[in-house]
């Protein structure tokens, strides 16, 4: 998913961004150059993981941000390859896949007892999932309280019963989300695929007089609900979850919830594959994964991280074994395959979807 | 300098006066007055309680250095600026209350403020059309108005197409197309050549007994002033220090500084000791005025009116020695250190038979006392 | 054969690291730019074909337009008032009011568009002073509309068209304004037929300043508005963003430069003859 939040235009993505050079005892045979998201993401990674990867490999680590596609693209063209190791969504994935930009992740390299914990969904060919996010219901407090918030999609779509404004992605490089308006319609949870796509439309065409703002990047979703512009929207539930710990009016309902997942890809022609995946390798201990989702409320890939956790640190997250039953995850395949046009789903919806917009 | 040169207005022929549009030599100008007119700045008093009648078909011009307060009293008569106090009565009515476009005063300023994005036409045209006049009638008066200036078949250019003296003309005719009841003129002439200027100067004389449009005409040249007005109100400090014709003011001055201002003079401090008598110094002067108050007094006598004798000749003091000499062409002017250690300058005409004199020769200083003005000390 | 004077005079060289910059920073990307719109494995014209059977796109650039010309017209309606107020004020109170102008340069544009939300929101000042005061019995929808758009881009703007203006106003000789009212024009007519052609450099260079920042605007819009305000810097993101189509967004930037550069010449051709003789 593109979370290319309109504040880090605004700078304050260069900011956060640790550009910091870790310098153990032995981190000094080379240096590894990983893009992620920034923010405090970036700070557990940097916290967590590169001593333990440091210690390891004698490599340090230094961090850029934000994994924009368009920069791996003008990277691998111009032969001059500044990056080794992105964290990026599966949409990003595709497009980089597509171009010929990433290179194939070496499952050898990983222990396998990784392996066994981390759901099938997330290995993929060129993409190694890391950090689960999902689209939730996230609400506001003060408008919905707590004891009577919208608890499925089809609540969500039932502005009489649950009042206010709705709010929910365009732009920003986000398929529309035509898999929760089919849950809304009724359709079951492992039904979903592959979408029916007109049905899920009509669905959209029935929403789009209670939205109040179609957000363009998920701060802006947590700020309208936060504001009470918007009473419930579809977004990204750990920040909900951030939100709500920093004091905002704003709960997270992960029922219905569709995962995906921000994984690690190797830039094609990357400077030293072995490492990089070394990297990837160190990343995937439960243990660190279980220390990162307690600073950053996101899913860990790896389930065996949920033995480092409580039940009640367990529960913020959309990868617990209670919450993740609840859930569904993106169809990848589904959204990637042409379709008798050539256009895959996700290019073709993400067409209709600004058409369908502008035509409003 | 004045002195030696020909005053222009002298050479004036009388021409028939009639306005614009009328032929028949009627007087198109107004009368003028400004009554205990003041103009107050941050308590400041630039134009103070000032009266003066101004008659129709004048030309009067307000002469004065700069900051002597009559540009203020200029914009106060086109309605610019507010006067903190007093009236100005245009034809007998006071015009005070009244705003600029209500006053019927054509006005030309020193950078002529034509109005750039329109032609020359359009500009002299632009009173005309603010009046509503029908479009012939507007074209008939610009064609006369830009022949009065001699700016035939310019109609169509741009005022930065123009030379400066073509603007001011343009200036002029847009002043004068709408035959207002009076032209006020700023320093009108003063960002022109010498050559040219003297040539607008005759221009404006002739338009002014062509049309009989009563002018109050602002300049700090006092040459400019000599030879143009009718009369002349010099003003000093934000008040008319002397009125009157350039004659007057050139011969009759009735304060050091009027005297001082037009023209070269000697003036001499002294005294009145004696009835009919003023001393200075070694100097002695029977004044032909027995009525002479006693005390302090400054006499006054301009260079032209003093001539070289012989020192037996002059009266007493009246002898010295010449200390400089300049020739100017028409005349030679004479720096003669007196009695005292006074300096008088005396100018000579140029003449065969004239006196002359060297340098360090000692000579005397004839003087007419009825040349000589004395003012209070 | 002599050769061009500007190669013979030093001065000539002190523009070359000017020249050298803009070919470097500004001509060679734009070329790149065309040139990725008419590329795709070969020459085509795939891409412009698309923009004209694409009623969606159009649709956008129709929405870029109508947001930057109402833009412009409002910052010329609310600006010109203010430019003259400061040009024609006392030195020192034209100063304080210049600074009051520049104030919206102070803060960062996201900063500005996130406190549109917090004031104009249906829990916002503006709506809550309106219930308060009794004027309205439910919120008025400020935001996320052509309303919010401008609110927030007529703020940011605004002194893009203050500057130039209070610049041109500055340059008009008072008297030419006295003399206008000697002449015989009342106010009104003094300011229609002299004042505001002696200004209308400044509304040349504030409308063509306004607007062209106008086309592209991204966040304002963004931020501010709704489905009826996406623009075609929105589609142009998307196509970078969503597609990795860089042909197409290439050619939509072509298409927005086009576009605003034509309506740029005939506004210039239209307003030329009097700029021409009314900058001296």
């Amino acid at each position: 998913m593109q979370r290319r939040d309109l504040l880090k235009a605004g700078g304050a993505a260069a900011l956060a961004a640790p550009f910091l050079h870790v310098r153990p005892a032995r981190a000094d045979k080379g240096q590894l150059v990983v893009v992620s998201w920034g923010g405090v993401y970036d700070e557990a990674l940097t916290a967590l993981v590169v001593p333990e990867f440091s210690k390891r490999t004698g490599w340090s680590v230094k961090f850029d941000a934000p994994p924009e596609t368009a920069k791996v693209k003008a990277m691998v063209l111009s032969g001059n390859i500044g990056w080794d190791v992105v964290m990026t969504d599966i949409p990003a994935v595709l497009a980089l896949v597509k171009d010929n930009l990433l290179e194939p992740i070496d499952y050898g390299a990983v222990d396998r007892a990784k392996l066994d914990r981390i759901p099938k969904e997330l290995q993929q060919p060129y993409a190694l999932g890391q950090r689960i996010y999902s689209f939730n219901i996230v609400y506001n407090t003060e408008q919905l309280p707590e004891a009577k918030h919208p608890r499925n999609w089809a609540e969500v779509w039932d502005d009489k019963a649950f009042p206010g404004g709705r709010t929910f992605n365009f732009q920003g490089g986000i398929e529309p989300q035509l898999e929760v308006a089919l849950l809304a319609d009724g359709v079951p949870l492992d039904k979903l695929y592959p979408l029916d796509v007109e049905r899920a439309w009509k669905m959209y065409d029935r929403l789009r007089p209670m939205v109040s703002k179609w957000y363009t990047s998920h701060a802006q979703a947590i700020q309208l609900l936060a504001a009470g512009e918007a009473s419930v929207g579809c977004t990204i539930g750990p920040r909900g979850i951030t939100a709500r710990r920093s004091g905002a009016p704003i709960g997270v309902e992960y029922n219905g919830g569709k995962l995906a997942s921000d994984n690690w890809c190797l830039v094609k022609g990357v400077r030293n594959k072995a490492m990089a995946m070394e990297f990837v390798n160190t990343a995937l201990e439960p243990k660190l994964q279980a220390e990162i989702a307690r600073r950053v409320p996101y899913g860990p890939s790896n389930g065996g991280a949920f033995d480092f956790l409580s039940a009640a640190e367990a529960r913020d997250l959309n990868t617990s074994p209670e919450n993740i039953k609840e859930q569904f995850w993106q169809n990848v395949v589904w959204w990637s395959t042409p379709g008798p046009d050539g256009k895959s789903p996700r290019v073709a919806q993400a067409e209709r979807f600004a058409k369908w917009m502008l035509a409003g | 300098m004045l002195p030696c040169r020909v005053k222009l207005r002298d050479l004036q022929e009388p021409m028939s006066r009639r306005s614009l549009s009328e032929p028949d030599g009627r007087v198109a100008g107004a009368a003028l007055a400004l009554r205990g007119l003041a103009k107050q700045y941050a308590g400041a008093s630039v134009v103070d309680a000032l009266d003066l009648d101004v008659a129709a078909g004048e030309f009067l011009t307000l002469l004065g250095p700069s900051g002597s307060g009559k540009t203020t009293t200029l914009m106060m008569i086109a309605g610019f600026t507010p006067p903190s106090a007093g009236d100005v009565v245009l034809n007998g009515r006071s015009v005070t209350a009244l705003a600029p476009e209500r006053r019927n005063i054509g006005v030309v300023f020193q950078n002529y403020a034509l109005f750039p994005h329109m032609t020359v036409q359009e500009n002299v045209a632009f009173p005309l059309k603010m009046r509503n006049v029908a479009k012939p009638e507007i074209a008939r008066k610009v064609t006369a108005a830009l022949h009065l200036v001699q700016l035939d078949g310019l109609g169509a250019r741009l005022p930065r197409q123009l030379s400066g003296g073509q603007q001011q003309r343009v200036a002029l005719a847009r002043a004068l197309v709408f035959e207002p009841d009076l032209l006020l003129m700023d320093e009108p002439l003063g960002a022109l050549d010498k050559n040219l200027r003297s040539h607008m100067q005759f221009e404006l004389r002739r338009m002014h007994a062509t049309l009989g449009v009563t002018i109050l005409y602002v300049t700090h040249d006092q040459e400019e002033a000599l030879a143009m007005s009718d009369r002349i109100a010099l003003m000093n400090g934000g008040r008319i220090a002397q009125l009157g014709s350039a004659e007057d003011l050139y011969e009759r001055p009735h304060s050091r500084f009027v005297a001082e201002f037009i023209g070269e003079t000697n003036v001499i401090e002294g005294a009145v000791a004696e009835p009919g008598v003023f001393a200075a110094g070694g100097v002695r002067l029977a004044l032909p005025d027995r009525a002479a108050r006693a005390g302090a007094a400054l006499l006054v006598v301009r260079p032209e009116k003093l001539a070289l004798c012989s020192p037996a000749d002059a009266p007493a003091g009246f002898a010295g020695t010449v200390r400089g000499l300049v020739y100017v062409g028409d005349c030679t002017r004479y720096r003669v250190e007196v009695a005292g250690g006074l300096l008088l300058t005396v100018q000579t005409p140029n003449r065969r038979d004239g006196r002359r004199a060297a340098l360090g020769e000692t000579v005397g200083i004839a003087l007419d006392p009825a040349d000589a003005r004395l003012l209070p000390g | 054969m002599p050769r061009p004077r500007v190669w013979r005079s030093a001065e000539g060289l002190l523009t070359l690291p000017a020249l050298l910059f803009y070919l470097g920073v500004y001509l060679y990307p734009l070329a790149r730019i065309v040139g990725w719109s008419l590329y795709d494995r070969g020459p085509t014209l795939k891409f412009y074909r698309a923009m004209a059977s694409d009623p969606s796109l159009l649709h956008a650039l129709g929405n870029t337009l109508s947001i930057s010309l109402l833009s412009t017209a409002l910052c010329l309606l609310l600006g010109y008032p203010l430019a003259y107020l400061i040009a024609t004020a006392a030195p020192a109170a034209g100063r304080v009011l210049m600074l009051l102008v520049l104030v919206p340069f102070w803060t960062s544009i996201l900063v500005r568009s996130f406190a549109w939300i917090v004031i104009l929101g249906n829990h916002g000042l503006v709506n809550r002073a309106l219930l308060a005061a009794g004027l309205i019995a439910r919120p008025v929808r400020l935001l996320f509309n052509m309303t919010g758009v401008q609110t927030g881009m007529v703020h940011v703007l605004l002194p893009f068209m203050v500057l130039p203006l209070v610049a041109a106003m500055r340059r008009i000789d008072p008297n030419v304004l006295r003399i206008a009212r000697s002449l015989g024009a009342v106010p009104r007519r003094a300011f229609l037929h002299v004042f505001l052609p002696l200004s209308l450099p400044g509304i040349a260079a504030g409308g063509a300043l306004v607007f062209l920042l106008a086309v592209g605007f991204y966040v304002t819009p963004a931020l501010l508005g709704g489905p009826g305000q996406i623009t075609l810097a929105t589609m142009i993101d998307m196509e970078i963003t969503n597609f990795l189509d860089w042909g197409m967004a290439a050619m939509l930037g072509v298409v927005l430069m086009a576009v605003a550069g034509v309506l740029f010449a005939a506004f210039g051709a239209l307003l030329g003859p009097r700029l021409v003789t009314g900058a001296e």
